[in-house]
């Protein structure tokens, strides 16, 4: 099944990249470097998906104590840190040639940076703590109310730009804004995306879940060498 | 002399570099954490075959194996 589905996410990434390479024409008054737009905002997109993913996931560890959810939680943690990191990365490089600067303090930049370094330190947490057994409980805990946290942040980065008017553009306007051809290829793009953002979090889950259940066989085999 | 006119599209500003670099560096950030998690999910399924195998041989486990 996830073999199937990771074909299918792996094919309509090359159709959504062809789409936008050779379909696409290059946009008059920023060059070939506005072309980042399709994967940087597809990019955002799927890190907003998978801190909800975890945040949900947390939530259910906090209220039913089941370590799958908080295997989960984990999982679309790591995916969310490795799309944040493609949104960190892609947007200073799109900035310089069109801001001037790779950075500013814009608010949308500004609460992105927030996040990010939420997400950050919810993994750090959750691997400090790992490495002892006692404070797993503490730790699993710990890393949920981060993920909690770390998603609230999500309405204030997408309402920034018009809660304190900073330079960054908006994508979803009720009117105007992108030609029908550039929002059909963004749409395809962040499904895309968002579909290759479950993948990388189900095969997250997976890895979880193998070291969960060899921990606890090195344990038993441990345990039976020690009683002969 | 006869000189060529300019290209229409020779406004549109030369961003080549900043392109390459944006999507080069998605690329590598996507495909290190897909190989990434390949090669754990590899690792840890032979860990577990190789710890199952060595459950299998070892005489506790032996002696409560029927003979076939």
């Amino acid at each position: 099944m996830l073999h199937i589905l990771a074909l299918l996410t792996g094919a309509a990434v090359i159709f959504g990249l062809y789409e936008v390479f050779l379909l696409l024409g290059i946009e008059a008054s920023q060059g070939l470097v506005q072309k980042i737009f399709f994967v940087h905002v597809p990019a955002a997109f799927t890190m907003y998906v998978t801190l909800i993913m975890s945040a949900v996931a947390a939530a259910m560890y906090l209220i039913e104590k089941k370590v799958a959810y908080d295997h989960f939680s984990k999982a679309a943690m790591l995916s969310a840190f490795v799309f944040a990191l493609c949104v960190m990365i892609t947007g200073p490089v799109w900035a310089k040639p069109i801001w001037g600067t790779y950075w500013t303090w814009d608010p949308r930049l500004t609460t992105t940076l927030i996040v990010f370094l939420l997400i950050c330190a919810t993994l750090a947490v959750r691997h400090s703590f790992d490495r002892h057994p006692s404070r797993q409980a503490a730790g699993r805990k710990l890393g949920a109310i981060l993920a909690i946290v770390a998603v609230l942040d999500i309405p204030l980065i997408h309402f920034s730009v018009k809660l304190w008017r900073g330079i960054h553009p908006t994508v979803i306007k009720s009117e105007g804004g992108l030609s029908p051809e550039f929002r059909s290829s963004l749409l395809w793009m962040s499904l895309s995306m968002i579909a290759l953002g479950i993948v990388l979090t189900i095969v997250f889950f997976k890895i979880e879940s193998l070291r969960d259940r060899l921990k606890i066989m090195t344990q038993k085999h441990l345990f039976e060498k020690g009683m002969r | 002399m006869n000189e060529s006119p300019s290209p229409v599209n020779s406004t549109i500003p030369d961003t080549y570099f900043e392109f390459v670099l944006g999507y080069g560096l998605l690329w590598l950030i996507l495909i290190t954490a897909l190989l990434y998690a390949l090669l754990r999910i590899h690792r840890l399924t032979s860990d577990l075959k190789d710890l199952e195998a060595a459950q299998k041989n070892s005489p506790s486990t032996a002696a409560t194996t029927p003979h076939p």
